[in-house]
């Protein structure tokens, strides 16, 4: 079984940001910790877990722009055999089509049964890579699965919809997009974070694609802070008239 | 940071969170250690860190056991205890002083954790004063029995092997000491547990006695006489996870302040816009910046093959004071909440517990005193070992 995972790396969702001078987007200083994007991570831990059920080897894809290279290794202390890794800071930036192309470009002659990524990046939250690569690859893709059973024919996947569990079947090949809940992602061992060091990470400058910005961010914000709230109290008509009047009266909502 | 060391701190603050910290609070209460922690180290690879893969262990630079050391402090000092007897005291003592045959036969399976190792040194009637030891062995063939009895031993009851010091000369001092690897099986050997300490208390602390046990002449560690300065070399380790501990400690001591006082509002507004209060923070962060920065200088020397030993007592002796504080000023900041524990309380009541101790084991307080005034007036000089920590070699 041949099991691609796209790897995308995060600022820890713990980061405090600052905006930059620009007013533009996040600063990207030392005080950002970067990490496997958590969503990612569910499909790292699913294609290893498929490697260690059925055999074969897992793959990792990452476009990047220079703070991946610690990443990609804890996925392969984790147990992820070999890396690809695009460096291109305008790739990375550029709109999401492009890097979906990218991607199929570096993914495509991988040949893979399985390709599995996150159901969504914490930093873009675009959902949209997934899907994409399997349009653009023309094969079936399964999203936001949060369980996950592989035999050599094929794939069982289910989907936690609103209110019910939707179960998916499918040949290979096929593109996989993973929820929460679909596995705990493993902490690396000692000795594998040692022997992750000299797994295969091949580098490249550029994926030969286009690259196209038509959506430039122009500004980054923080939430305006919540005031206070207003507490009220008393019996249930008490509370109802009370809200009433403040909704018409106060927030002018009614 | 390099890459590997960041990835082993995200790894082990992951696992120690997830599979230890929720345990922590009620085996404290319990006062019980519990013995599947083993399990879970030596299947993280925690019980051979910076052992060459040749022993059985990772491989990892020194200053990764500080690290792993500092995280597992950060839940609880017992769990890091097992770090600084196993890795520090004994494991990198053998590696240090060991012969090759003894490394295989005795390293190897610690560092892969197929065997947990403890240091045994302190007794009823020394301490401070190692050369006062009344355990003695007596050479008989191809043997020596050993008599006498082990204090305060973290894992006494636990650990399969003992590093173990005992006099083979009675009219001799310091120089009338030599190490000894036992073992749990060997005739003659038991062990019991303390109960109701201060702190460290889901961790296991004892004693144990030796009754004429047959230790075969091969399981000198050393050379006959060479026991103290193995010893001392053994808590140039054991005090360097000591304080990266401590460093672990303070830091949680720190977080838990800071959430506190940004909750608590007295005086219509958080404690901490009290500037009281951010003076206490303030210090708690003097001495972890402080602490952190002696850590890594003596993990540096120990990768560069430098001797560390001034450095690395100087780490300790800073690193668990500030502990101490730390946990103390957290305490007060949590006010009476601070002194609430156990599982439904704040951790704060137990780091500063934990906290105490450190300040006397692996060398107390006044003896680090006394050991940093010699050496700035110049009566302590650091001679040359026969056999010294081998510096770090990338793999
Ligand atoms: C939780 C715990 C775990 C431990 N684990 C181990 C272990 O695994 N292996 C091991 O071998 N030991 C272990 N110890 C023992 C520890 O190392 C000793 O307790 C320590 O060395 C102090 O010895 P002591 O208790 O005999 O105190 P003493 O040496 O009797 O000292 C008593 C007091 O006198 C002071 N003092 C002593 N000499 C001087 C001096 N010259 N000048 C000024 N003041 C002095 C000391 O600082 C101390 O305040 C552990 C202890 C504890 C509490």
């Amino acid at each position: 079984m041949k099991v691609v995972t796209l790897l995308k790396v995060t600022p820890d969702t713990e980061t405090k940001f600052q905006i930059n001078s620009a007013g533009t987007d996040i600063a990207e200083d030392s005080s950002i910790e970067y990490i496997i994007g958590p969503y990612d991570e569910y499909g790292v831990e699913a294609a290893i877990q498929i490697k260690e059920k059925l055999g074969g080897e897992v793959i990792s894809v990452t476009i990047g722009s220079g703070n991946e290279e610690k990443s990609i290794r804890k996925a392969m202390a984790m147990g992820v055999d070999s890396g690809i890794l695009i460096n291109n800071a305008d790739l990375k930036s550029s709109d999401p089509l492009s890097i979906a192309k990218a991607i199929k470009e570096v993914v495509e002659p991988l040949n893979a049964d399985i390709i599995i990524c996150g159901k969504l990046a914490t930093d873009t939250s675009d959902s949209f890579i997934g899907p994409a690569l399997a349009a653009l690859m023309n094969i079936p893709v399964i999203s936001e699965i949060s369980s996950l059973e592989v035999t050599e024919e094929g794939v069982v996947a289910t989907r936690d919809a609103a209110g019910r569990k939707e179960r998916f079947e499918s040949k290979f090949p096929v593109i996989l997009t993973a929820d929460k809940g679909l596995n705990e992602p493993r902490y690396p061992k000692l000795p594998m974070i040692m022997k992750a060091k000299k797994k295969p990470l091949d580098k490249k400058d550029t994926a030969g694609t286009e690259i196209r910005k038509n959506v430039t961010q122009v500004k980054a914000e923080f939430p305006a802070t919540k005031s206070a709230g207003k507490k009220i109290t008393g019996t249930p008509d008490e509370l109802v008239s009370e809200l009433v009047t403040g909704l018409t009266t106060k927030e002018k909502i009614l | 940071m390099s890459d590997d060391q960041k990835i082993l701190r995200e790894s082990v603050r992951d696992f120690a969170a997830s599979e230890l910290a929720p345990n922590i609070p009620s085996l404290d209460v319990k006062q019980e250690f519990d013995k599947s922690t083993l399990t879970k180290f030596a299947d993280q690879g925690l019980l051979g860190v910076s052992i060459p893969e040749k022993y059985g262990g990772s491989g990892m630079d020194y200053i990764s056991t500080a690290i792993v050391s500092e995280e597992l402090e950060y839940v609880d000092a017992a769990l890091r205890v097992i770090i600084s007897v196993h890795n520090g005291l004994n494991s990198m003592g053998l590696l240090q002083w060991a012969s090759e045959e003894q490394k295989q036969k005795w390293l190897k399976p610690q560092a892969e954790g197929k065997r947990i190792a403890t240091f045994g040194l302190t007794e009823p009637n020394a301490g401070s004063d190692v050369a006062a030891l009344e355990t003695h062995a007596k050479e008989d063939g191809d043997f020596y029995i050993l008599n006498g009895s082990k204090m305060w031993i973290s894992l006494a009851d636990v650990a399969d092997n003992f590093l173990v010091f005992a006099k083979t000369d009675m009219s001799k001092g310091s120089r009338g000491i030599t190490a000894f690897h036992v073992e749990r099986e060997m005739k003659g050997f038991s062990s019991g547990t303390i109960h109701d300490k201060l702190g460290v208390r889901s961790g296991n602390t004892g004693h144990m006695t030796f009754d004429n046990i047959e230790v075969p002449k091969e399981n000198m560690i050393g050379e006959l006489g060479e026991g103290f300065k193995i010893a001392m070399s053994c808590l140039d380790n054991g005090r360097f996870t000591v304080a990266a501990g401590a460093l672990g400690c303070a830091k949680a001591s720190r977080d838990a302040a800071v959430k506190y006082a940004h909750e608590r509002k007295t005086f219509g507004k958080e404690i901490g816009q009290h500037q009281l209060v951010q003076r206490l923070l303030a210090n708690m962060q003097q001495g972890i910046d402080t602490a952190e920065l002696l850590i890594w200088k003596a993990g540096w020397m120990k990768n560069m093959g430098i001797r560390n030993t001034r450095e690395t007592a100087m780490a300790k002796w800073v690193a668990t004071n500030v502990a101490s504080q730390s946990a103390d000023d957290a305490i007060q900041i949590h006010g009476g909440m601070g002194i609430a524990g156990g599982p439904d309380g704040y951790p704060v009541e137990r780091f500063w517990r934990n906290a105490r101790a450190a300040r006397i084991y692996e060398g107390s307080d006044q003896i680090q005193e006394i050991m940093q005034g010699q050496y700035a007036m110049g009566y302590r000089q650091d001679k040359p070992l026969r056999k010294e920590l081998p510096k770090w070699v990338p793999s």
